[in-house]
């Protein structure tokens, strides 16, 4: 029986949306997005600015109501979480200006208070660690020292899902191979599924375990990083062949000569598109960068 | 030359902000001044008057837009790109010779001496620059300066004289090129080395209101730790969520540590101490020179003054409170996406009695100790009892507006600014026809004050009636909300 149930809970994933739909100011920022993330996994989140990462991370989490559709993190519904289930989560937005009136130490101890499982040893030997002054206002430390007080808030929880908005975005290359070693540990060891946005491809490379590349409001791609060279290519297709093209594709773009570039995956039978084996046709493999351009351009 | 250029850049180079400050200050005064001679009878006698509102719209031009193309021509300095200085420098002079000829032709025509009307609008345009571009520290003492002259001008046997008075045309011409002088040196040195201004305290007060000062973090960036008042977190937990919340939601919110109340209290009460002396002592000067005797006239004025302090804090209280609320529910704050994810702060009905809670706290309980110094007033000046029980009216009327606007924020109804400095405006307008008006009436046996106050009691009446139902809806609309913490 206890089988049975652990093996129900294992299954609950941890984040999952399904038709989600926003829009701000009549422009869908979300045109029904569909995204379940896998207990331990660790699932970069890639896309253009104003792709709508944000919003959707947002939205997965209930802090926003979107207009429709449904979000649900361990399977609770995102806009009414349980205190249990909020205390299994940390979130780390893209500028982390909150509480900025107390010091880093003042901020860490208030919000500890909340976590039943925070670590206090971890933050305050982290905040030495990254050599921030814990008696300073938050307000007046630097971007990227912001970003990791707020890192540190985050992972002193010892949360089971990490939310991650552009966590990278202000920080070193020091401190971002540092936060991504944490990162790929906290995954490894225990087990934390891990949601991060980004537009370092290289990042992703190095930790995640999925991507998913959000793009006019839809999640355009969403795999294992290791399957994308094996599962998607470039299709180049010369001008005269151009016009006879029909095979679906991710994206496609037409080039001045009347060639045609198309970003095509295999299929259900691991097939490439029948426009692969047309004359004078090439199919180039893509690394995860080129395939972002691709898809994403 | 490209006038329309030089005219339209105070408009370019301001924020929405500041151009909507450019028609409540600089536009309202000219068009009561145009509309106060249109209906004058005999417009010789009512230039001084007109020149005083004039005066007051050049000063707040100088003030407010103005130096927004200053701020301009500083990047345009660091960005090394002197065309653009050299067009703000020309819109500077433009709107001087403008903002100065004009009303003088205008005056002239009606009867004002030219000069005499050329040299206040000349220093008040002056007066606004130098404050606009002063350090901050030195343009908040400038702002006691008409206070420190009222209460001195007896000690010192300083008369002003009247305005038409060619002594008092002389004096004001020499204090104004005095004052130009500075501007032309404070202006010429800001517009070279402007960018290595210290921040904080000692940068010019222009960037206060260009940047905003509601970005609470720049503030907090450039504050001096001495200014900072010390957080009490040691209660903000989970067993007091409504605590929590205040630290969460911060300005006006943090709850503060008796340490860190009385350094507020001493930082707040430095300025209100200077301006209660400055006003004591200008109004037993003006008492003397009536034949009035200084303790009736400092017993009247002690008295008044207090109930008036309360009065403001009372209505300062729920602005503020307003402001911060407007700031975390308004987009994607980072602080209300903390609250939403923080656990233990409680859920359903008691979560949001509780941030209902934390967010009326503080503007009720200024607003209540507003109650106890009006109802102490009222003890200690029994005769007047009956103006202080509609200083009570007008808090009640004020409480019921702050509690409407807050539970309509939190309910997901924010009326929005316009309506929110209507209801705001409003009960201000009513507070203190709440305090003139019954004076009026039962000092000053003024008969149309009486017939007044029977309007102003059924207009408080409405307005609170209005109020209970805004906030009785935001209230029933806060309770469908999943949770409290939704951004808009």
């Amino acid at each position: 029986m206890n089988a049975v149930l652990r093996a129900t809970e294992t299954v609950v994933p941890p984040l999952a949306v399904r038709e989600l739909v926003h829009c701000y100011e009549g422009h869908n920022v979300l045109a029904g997005v569909d995204l379940v993330l896998q207990p331990g996994s660790v699932l970069g989140l890639i896309g253009r600015n104003g792709a709508g990462k944000s919003t959707l991370i947002r939205a997965m989490l209930g802090l926003l109501k979107p207009l429709s559709g449904e979000a649900t993190v361990f399977g609770e519904p995102a806009l009414t979480l349980r205190d249990d289930t909020k205390a299994r989560i940390a979130y780390v937005p893209q500028q982390p200006e909150a509480l900025a009136w107390l010091t880093a130490r003042q901020m860490l101890d208030f919000v500890g208070r909340f976590y039943p499982r925070w670590d206090g040893r971890f933050a305050h030997d982290a905040l030495a660690r990254a050599g921030i002054v814990p008696n300073r206002l938050l307000a007046k430390l630097s971007p990227g020292e912001r970003q990791r007080v707020d890192l540190i808030r985050a992972l002193a929880s010892q949360p089971d899902l990490l939310v991650l908005d552009e966590p990278a975005a202000a920080l070193d290359p020091v401190a971002r191979r540092d936060l991504l070693r944490e990162v790929a540990m906290r995954a490894g060891e225990s087990g934390t599924t891990v949601l991060f946005s980004t537009h370092i491809v290289s990042d992703l490379e190095r930790v995640a375990s999925h991507i998913a590349l959000l793009r006019d409001g839809k999640v355009q791609l969403h795999c294992g990083v290791d399957e994308t060279k094996e599962r998607y290519a470039r299709l180049w297709l010369p001008a005269a062949m151009a016009a006879h093209a029909s095979a679906p594709s991710l994206s496609q773009r037409r080039h001045d000569d009347g060639s045609l570039s198309l970003v095509v995956a295999r299929d259900a039978n691991g097939q490439w598109p029948s426009a692969a084996r047309l004359a004078g046709a090439r199919l180039d493999t893509l690394g995860l960068e080129d395939l972002f351009v691709e898809i994403a351009a | 030359m490209n006038v329309l250029l030089w005219l339209q850049m105070p408009w370019f180079a301001s924020s929405r902000s500041a151009r909507t400050l450019f028609f409540i200050a600089v536009l309202a005064p000219l068009a009561c001044a145009i509309a106060s001679c249109f209906f004058s009878g005999t417009p010789s006698r009512w230039w001084p008057f007109g020149l005083g509102l004039l005066c007051v719209g050049q000063c707040f031009l100088w003030v407010f837009f103005i130096p927004s193309t200053l701020a301009l021509a500083m990047e345009a300095n660091v960005l090394r790109m002197p065309a653009v200085q050299r067009h703000v420098v020309a819109s500077v002079v433009l709107y001087g010779v403008v903002s100065v000829m004009a009303p003088t032709l205008w005056l002239g025509l009606v009867g004002a001496p030219p000069l005499t009307v050329a040299t206040a609008l000349l220093l008040s345009g002056c007066a606004g620059l130098i404050y606009a571009t002063a350090p901050r520290y030195i343009a908040v003492m400038m702002c006691f300066a008409p206070a420190l002259f009222n209460a001195a001008r007896d000690a010192l046997h300083l008369d002003p004289g009247e305005l038409d008075d060619p002594h008092t045309t002389r004096l004001m011409a020499a204090l104004a090129l005095v004052v130009l002088a500075m501007v032309v040196r404070r202006v010429r040195w800001l517009l070279l080395y402007g960018d290595t201004q210290p921040k904080g305290w000692a940068a010019p007060m222009m960037f206060l209101w260009r940047l905003g000062s509601t970005d609470e973090r720049r503030v907090l960036r450039n504050s001096p730790d001495w200014l900072r008042a010390a957080p009490d977190i040691a209660g903000a937990g989970p067993d007091h969520p409504h605590k929590a919340i205040r630290m969460a939601l911060g300005g006006v919110y943090i709850p503060l540590t008796w340490r860190g109340v009385g350094q507020q209290l001493l930082v707040a009460g430095l300025g209100f101490a200077v301006m209660a002396v400055c006003g004591l002592l200008g109004g037993i000067g003006a008492g003397a020179r009536r034949g009035l005797p200084s303790s009736g006239v400092l017993h009247v004025m002690a008295l008044s003054g207090f109930g008036s302090l309360g009065l403001i804090v009372g209505t300062m209280s729920g602005f503020m409170a307003l402001a911060v609320l407007n700031r975390r529910w308004k987009g994607a704050s980072t602080e209300l996406s903390l609250l939403a994810l923080l656990p233990k702060l409680g859920d359903g009905l008691a979560l949001r009695r509780s941030v209902v809670r934390a967010c009326l706290s503080v503007p009720l309980f200024l607003q209540g100790l507003t109650l106890v110094a009006v109802l102490a007033c009222m003890a200690l000046w029994p005769q007047q009892a009956r103006i202080g029980g509609f200083a009570l009216l007008s808090l009640l009327g004020t409480a019921a507006i702050t509690t409407a606007l807050v539970v309509s924020i939190l309910g997901g109804y924010p009326l929005g600014t316009w309506r929110n400095a209507l209801l705001l405006g409003l009960g201000q307008v009513l507070t203190f026809a709440s305090v003139g008006l019954p004076w009026l009436a039962w000092n000053q046996q003024t008969d149309w004050a009486g017939a007044l106050l029977s309007p102003l009691v059924l207009g408080w009446l409405l307005l609170i009636v209005a109020m209970l139902w805004l906030a009785r809806r935001g209230w029933l609309a806060l309770q469908q909300l999943p949770h409290p913490f939704l951004a808009r």
